[in-house]
């Protein structure tokens, strides 16, 4: 009798051993997660001083669906990456476009958004953005963006390139009229455009999508930390099922962005 | 996705009704067994399949429909807002409203170049486009209208509209396309997905099917040989409990049960024999209780009869002894009789033979010499000598014959007083020898010869019975054996016995005589015809054994016919004086 209910005991063992990957596989895990904080709509800093925005609302659902206390912390966009490596921050929820040459510093998960790239001008501006069209112009766009480095690819010295630490200080510099044109994802610069200070400009040229640009947005982990990039895959699966992701989109856009 | 575990042919090994062998009860469970947990065991995989296949059908739904739903979901609605926003920008007075239109609806339309759909792209890519031409002249209207130019604001205003129109128009279609595609590719994956679906049913249903079968056969495999077997062994056990009859049982397949079966059919025929058995024995018994009724009232016939017969025994004992003291009473006054008569008879004798002696002496003496000269008177007197000799000598006969006859009688009746002593054997034939010598040379031609050698034992007996017996013996040789020899011998018997042997060469005595002539009255008839004249009374050879055995003796006869005769003794001696006798108890 003893040995029967000892084999019960141990099938039982096993069946919930097997379950367990079932379970919440980070439950309790801690993760501070770090963004620009400048960025808006997808992160900025908030009237009371908090990080806020889509990129720190998904992070949130994400951290939520695999049941770990995130903490948000604003770090600089140039060098984000470098402080991901030093482990002063576990994630990276900042809008980062996939590149291979980020790739082979960080984990990438899934993309959570898409977008293209756009030039924007004056309206009325008849820029023609190609490559003879923009020679002499000036354009400006943030550092260490793909922007910045299709700009420096495609254009090479036939344009004068204004690098500023902030998008926003790009977009201030395109409304001092400081440069001509300003390249950027057209979901930032929707933004831009809706913005009173934005209310004279308009989009110029054709829109640059993932073949020219890297366009679609992925957080970041550690490299190796492939158990984490699978959880919130999953977790970006699950959000998206259950509505939770729309409901992020249409917070910040009238339409889905995904 | 696995395809349906191919059914195995479950009825392997099993032994039905189409296998003729007998299987025993261990293995057909065994079979049985192993049939339950292939059956659950198939079972089971159909769950796992089954489990399986719903897992594979909502990971299909999941990553196949879902995303095609959503995609389509999403695109629908992206659609629907570029109309909104293309709309407002044809139709709004506001600039500022319309600008911002322009903006959302640019933007989106960026973000519909992703579209997987190429013609929904292109759309996109071309509405990005129009929508500005349409915002530009819309501005231009707006300026005309400013500068009072209405009728050709209106122009410009016809013209967005119109374009504005066909744009939407396409891209409605567009939609309305793109949607029947989505729900004819979202039918067709659930299609398949419930294609799928039903294989995987048909395939469970064919599993399930095979494990009914299986589970039928066994059922059926144990409803016909062991339930069956069993139930029939029960009836027929109960039936010969109850009648006590024989039964018969079909065979059955299982070997157990089929020992069963031949097990109680010969409990059956056990039982009947037992209820024969218990007949014969109760009417065995029965007779053998009548058997010992019948003992029982012949005991005790027997006990009347054996007190019956016992009484007529005592009556009789008694009425013996009476007689037999009766005879002794007339063996007693046969002896007194006896004696007093031959005592009798003697006496008168005595006095005839005395005289008769007396007369013929004095005749011999006296008138014999007288008629010496007469010569009848001589023939006369000698035959009246011849005659009184005869009577002498009958008288002599008839005196010997008495004195047997009494002697016997004494012997025989045990009144003989026995004078034992001790006598030495040489003595004793010399006495005996003289006592007879008138019957011998020289005054007769038989010739005695008597041999008694020294050193043999003493006789411790009565030396009248003795010599009596002697003389006998010697008198009868001399008889028997005229003009012949007669030897008379002692000698050593033996075991401190002694022999005496009066042997004759006489004519001998025929075989079948030789034991009979120690009985009363018997002679040896031939040899006396042959002599002419009886001369015993046949108890003489009577007395000598009578005289022999009395002291533990015996005598007995040798002879062959014409050569002579041997009389012999044997008789206990006793040895040297100092010893004791050896006599008859």
């Amino acid at each position: 009798m003893n040995a029967w209910i000892r084999t019960l005991r141990g099938v039982l063992a096993g069946i919930l051993l097997l379950a367990l990957p079932g379970l919440p596989a980070h439950a309790g895990e801690k993760l501070r997660v770090a963004t620009e904080g400048a960025y808006p709509p997808f992160n900025y800093v908030d009237a009371r001083g908090e990080l806020g925005g889509f990129d720190v609302d998904i992070a949130k659902a994400l951290c939520r669906a695999i049941s770990a206390e995130c903490d948000f912390v604003a770090a600089p966009w140039d060098g984000i990456i470098d402080g991901l490596e030093a482990g002063k921050y576990d994630v990276i929820a900042a809008s980062m476009a996939y590149t291979e040459e980020r790739a082979r510093r960080v984990e990438f998960t899934d993309r959570y958004y898409r977008t293209t790239s756009s030039f924007v001008a004056r309206r009325g501006s008849t820029l023609d953005t190609s490559v003879e069209g923009m020679r002499g112009k000036t354009v400006a766009t943030q550092r260490s963006t793909v922007h910045a480095d299709y700009l420096a690819a495609t254009y090479g010295s036939s344009v004068t390139l204004k690098i500023t630490d902030t998008q926003e200080g790009a977009f201030d510099l395109l409304v001092a009229g400081q440069a001509d044109a300003v390249l950027c994802n057209s979901l930032t610069v929707l933004g831009f455009l809706r913005s009173d200070k934005g209310r004279d400009f308009a989009y110029i040229g054709e829109p640059l999508t993932g073949k020219n640009l890297s366009s679609s947005a992925h957080i970041a982990l550690r490299k190796g930390n492939v158990r984490l990039r699978d959880a919130f895959n999953k977790a970006l699966q699950e959000i998206r099922i259950s509505g939770e992701y729309d409901q992020i989109n249409q917070k910040y856009f009238p339409f889905s962005i995904y | 996705m696995s395809p349906a575990p191919a059914p195995a042919a479950r009825s392997e090994g099993k032994a039905t009704g189409i296998l003729g062998r007998r299987i025993g009860l261990v293995p057909a469970s065994r079979l049985l067994g192993a049939a339950m947990v292939a059956a659950v065991g198939v079972l089971a995989l159909l769950v796992v399949y089954a489990m399986d296949s719903i897992s594979d059908q909502a990971l299909d739904t999941r990553d196949r429909v879902l995303p095609g739903i959503m995609e389509s979901q999403r695109t629908m609605l992206n659609v629907e807002r570029l109309l909104r926003f293309g709309e407002s920008v044809a139709l709004a007075a506001d600039q500022a409203a319309r600008h911002d239109a322009l903006n959302l609806a640019q933007t989106l339309a960026q973000a519909m170049f992703y579209e997987q759909d190429r013609r929904v792209s292109d759309a996109a890519r071309e509405a990005f486009h129009t929508i500005r031409r349409i915002a530009e002249l819309r501005d231009q209207e707006e300026a005309l209208l400013a500068m009072g130019q209405g009728a050709q604001a209106l122009l410009l205003r016809h013209e967005a509209a119109r374009a504005w129109g066909e744009t939407a128009a396409r891209i409605e279609e567009l939609s309305r396309s793109v949607s029947r595609d989505a729900v004819r590719v979202t039918a067709e994956n659930f299609t398949s997905i419930a294609g799928r679906a039903r294989r995987s049913m048909l395939a469970a249903a064919a599993a399930l099917g095979c494990v009914l079968l299986v589970a039928l056969a066994a059922v059926a495999f144990i409803r016909r040989h062991i339930l069956a077997p069993a139930l029939q062994a029960a009836g027929g056990l109960e039936r010969i409990g109850r009648h006590e009859q024989e039964v018969r049982l079909p065979a059955a397949r299982i070997r157990e049960f089929d020992m069963v079966n031949r097990a109680v059919e010969r409990l059956g025929a056990l039982l009947v024999q037992n209820a024969e058995r218990r007949r014969e024995l109760v009417a065995e018994i029965a007779e053998r209780q009548a058997v010992e009724e019948q003992l029982a009232s012949l005991n005790r016939r027997l006990e009347d009869l054996v007190g019956e017969r016992t009484r007529d025994l005592e009556a009789q004992a008694a009425k013996l002894q009476a007689a037999n003291a009766r005879l002794r009473d007339l063996d007693e006054l046969k002896s007194g009789f006896l004696s007093s008569v031959s005592h009798e008879l003697r006496t008168p004798l005595t006095s005839i033979f005395g005289f008769v002696k007396l007369v013929a002496r004095d005749f011999s003496r006296h008138f014999v010499p007288l008629a010496e000269s007469e010569a009848q008177l001589r023939k006369k007197s000698a035959s009246i000598q011849d005659n009184l000799g005869i009577v002498i000598e009958e008288g002599e006969r008839l005196t010997r014959l008495i004195n047997n006859v009494l002697d016997l009688s004494r012997i025989e009746s045990g009144r003989m007083p026995w004078n034992d002593r001790r006598l030495a054997l040489r003595a004793c034939l010399g006495q005996a020898a003289e006592s007879v010598a008138g019957r011998f040379a020289p005054f007769t031609r038989t010739r005695l010869v008597v041999d008694a050698p020294a050193g043999l034992p003493d006789l411790h007996a009565d030396p009248d019975r003795i010599k009596q017996m002697l003389i006998n013996l010697l008198d009868n040789a001399a008889k028997f054996a005229p003009g012949g020899e007669v030897r008379l011998t002692a000698s050593d018997g033996g075991a401190g016995r002694a022999r005496i042997t009066v042997s004759d060469n006489g004519p001998g005595i025929p075989a079948g005589d030789l034991e009979g002539i120690f009985n009363r009255f018997q002679q040896a008839g031939s040899v006396e015809k042959q002599a002419g004249k009886p001369t015993g009374a046949g108890l003489g050879l009577a007395i000598c054994r009578e005289i022999a055995e009395h002291y533990g003796g015996s005598i007995w006869a040798e002879s062959e016919a014409g050569r002579g005769s041997s009389f012999h003794v044997d008789m206990p001696g006793i040895g040297p004086a100092g010893e004791e006798p050896q006599s008859e108890a």
